[in-house]
């Protein structure tokens, strides 16, 4: 393997690595240890193996203290929540690169339960700390993931429905999708969500805790499966690597529809994911509309060569970290800028009108308008107008104005 | 009411447009200034510096051929209306508004136009251009004393003095405004002459003799402008501060004359 293509699913407690079109596949927990006294940093068993010793510093929850934008102290020495993330991803990474001798990474996608602009930031800090060019590096959610194996499977996978159980320590989770076919574009359609009947995978270790997953699973499975027609299920998680205890809710899955277990479901997923980015040509020709996706396009009626068309800013599908949009416009008479909002449903579609309030007054066609759309997440748009001027006919002001929109 | 979607024009060298002292940054102010300034640029603005700019900097290659292919043609009014349909900053229906308004100049006889790109000069504060082409009209018309021409003849020593009298050459204005009451009757001209004493003493002694009345109406009307001028934002500005940290004032006055200066070289 000349170049690594890795799937990461970065969970706060444990983290699964995978590469392409590999089988193997690695699970370390989410914590980093230093050796006291050394500039030595581990991950994994040898990590756990250190405290024990009593000659390891460890730091776990790494996910939770980007997001509280903490830090940790060693040895006297602070380090933030970044830089500890950035020596655990490196001793990670080491993994695949060991084995497969090379440590050039082609494409690394990152599945998160849950897409956070300060984690995906956080990321991107650690991808420039460990050299990976940022053009290389990619975040998505668990339903993303979820989305990219599926679709990686045979059609009759995903001909109808497919459900997808997900039981680790993090919780219980659900994830939904559907292809829809016969439009312009493909289009799938998926969501998660974490159950409200979690539990400890600790009590699965006595019978009676056993038989009470196995209930809260079929009474899940009953509600969540009824009256919709699935060609699949898969089952994914720490909860599943074993499935003697959930006698019950294995008999319903097995009825009426396939169920395939995958204990590394999201890093394959992410890994399926990177490597389309390595293809001339996408083997997902679809729209993806699901958690960290945008679910309607963004889009201004604008003039160009005397035809009016339709300038779309951001679309349903687009990922909303990446989906950052500049444009230049010359307003001919108007001051305003209208953003036109299609859900997927479009009888939803909705105009939003931003005044340039603050700008100065000029003869038709002598304010060029710098604008920027881009998202705080993945409902809220943010947008930017600014007044650059007709060059040094019309100089720029510097004014400016900024509306948040929900989409 | 529209916005207009902008090609992406990464300008790194921009065009230099003289008369108007500004350089241009995009394909759209070039339309501007052609459709604003049709007298400033019906004469060999289309060159090789503009073709070349439309080339490289705007990358507008098919159009620049087709100016390079019309440059030195009989028609050159059409390579300027071939830019103005090319970059679609303005609609088919102005486009052909602007036709018909160069074509009404260019009926004006060649001194005609002249005047009037020397008149539109003067009215963006081009003094220095202006002078020049009232002063070559005036070089070349020595034409019959027809009554037309005298009066053809006396508006442009008349603007020519007014020309000079905006760039503070005194004298050149007075001599001008003397010709021109030749050709046109002293009463105006008479009234700016006195005007260009009272900046100038040295030209007091060449005033001619007028009657009191009118000497005292003149003079009020330049004590008013004076007041005027005393009161203008940016002097009485000046004034407070220099009444208030006088090092800075000075400072201020210095950028004050710096920003005149400047003013006064892109008149020239």
């Amino acid at each position: 393997m000349e170049e690594l293509v890795i799937g990461i699913d970065l969970c706060d407690t444990y983290t699964k690595i995978s590469c392409f079109d590999e089988e193997k596949a690695w699970t370390v927990p989410t914590v980093i240890c230093k050796k006291k006294q050394a500039d030595e940093w581990y991950v994994g068993k040898e990590a756990y193996g250190l405290v024990l010793m009593g000659t390891g510093v460890m730091v776990d929850k790494l996910l939770s203290l980007v997001l509280k934008d903490g830090t940790a102290t060693i040895e006297g020495v602070k380090y933030s929540a970044g830089e500890l993330l950035e020596k655990f991803l490196k001793q990670v990474l080491d993994l695949p690169a060991k084995e497969y001798g090379t440590e050039r990474i082609a494409q690394l996608t990152v599945s998160l339960s849950r897409v956070d602009g300060r984690i995906m930031d956080t990321l991107l800090k650690c991808a420039d700390g460990l050299k990976i060019s940022r053009q290389r590096i990619h975040v998505i959610s668990h339903t993303e993931s979820f989305v990219y194996y599926v679709m990686s499977q045979k059609k009759e996978v995903w001909a109808m429905q497919v459900g997808l159980f997900d039981l680790s320590d993090e919780g219980l989770f659900y994830y939904e999708m559907k292809v829809q076919r016969g439009l312009k574009k493909m289009m799938v359609q998926a969501e998660g969500r974490e159950m409200e009947e979690s539990f400890n995978l600790d009590i699965l270790e006595n019978s009676a805790g056993a038989k009470m997953g196995d209930r809260i699973l079929t009474s899940c499975g009953e509600r969540l499966l009824q009256k919709k027609l699935f060609s699949s299920v898969f089952l994914t998680g720490k909860g599943f690597d074993k499935l003697d205890w959930a006698e019950n809710f294995r008999r319903f899955l097995c009825s009426k529809r396939k169920v395939y277990g995958e204990t590394d479901l999201f890093a394959k997923g992410a890994a399926y994911h990177a490597a389309d980015f390595r293809r001339a040509k996408t083997a997902y020709p679809f729209a993806c509309i699901c958690e960290g996706r945008l679910k309607a396009t963004v889009s201004m009626a604008v003039k160009q060569k005397e035809k009016e068309i339709q300038l779309v800013m951001a679309s349903a599908g687009d990922s909303w970290y990446d989906a950052r949009t500049s444009v230049e416009l010359i307003a001919d008479g108007q001051d305003y800028v209208d953003l036109s909002i299609t859900p997927l449903d479009a009888k939803k579609k909705r105009t939003v009108r931003i005044p340039l309030e603050g700008f100065p007054e000029r003869p038709a066609r002598t304010t060029r308008l710098g604008v920027t759309v881009g998202f705080l997440d993945e409902n809220t748009m943010a947008v930017a107008i600014r007044d650059k001027g007709f060059g040094e006919l019309f100089p720029a002001t510097g004014a400016v104005v900024r509306q948040e929109v929900q989409i | 009411m529209s916005l207009l979607l902008c090609r992406q024009e990464a300008v790194s060298r921009p065009y230099y447009v003289e008369a108007l002292d500004v350089h241009l940054y995009s394909s759209q102010e070039l339309c501007y200034v052609i459709y604003h300034h049709p007298l400033l640029v019906m004469e060999e603005f289309v060159d090789e510096r503009l073709i070349g700019f439309i080339r490289d900097e705007l990358n507008m290659g098919n159009l620049a051929a087709r100016l390079e292919k019309g440059a030195g043609g009989e028609n050159s009014d059409e390579l300027l209306f071939a830019i103005l349909t090319e970059c679609f900053y303005y609609t088919p229906p102005e486009i052909s508004q602007y036709r018909q308004r160069v074509a009404s100049l260019r009926k004006k006889t060649p001194a005609e136009f002249e005047k009037e790109r020397a008149d539109y000069l003067f009215s963006i504060g081009q003094y220095g251009k202006a002078v020049q082409i009232y002063e070559t009209l005036l070089e070349s018309g020595n034409k019959p004393e027809e009554r037309a021409d005298r009066e053809f003849t006396g508006k442009l020593w008349n603007n020519l003095g007014a020309a000079y009298a905006r760039l503070f050459q005194t004298t050149k204005a007075f001599q001008a405004y003397e010709k021109a009451g030749e050709y046109l009757g002293m009463d105006e001209p008479e009234r700016k002459m006195y005007f260009l004493a009272e900046l100038n003493p040295e030209l007091r002694s060449r005033l001619r003799p007028s009657d009191q009345e009118k000497r005292e109406a003149w003079e009020r009307e330049a004590g008013e402008a004076r007041e005027k001028a005393a009161q203008s934002r940016e002097i009485l500005k000046l004034e407070q501060l220099l009444e208030r940290d006088p090092e800075e004032g000075l400072e201020e006055a210095a950028e004050l004359v710096k920003k005149w200066k400047r003013e006064y070289r892109s008149m020239v």
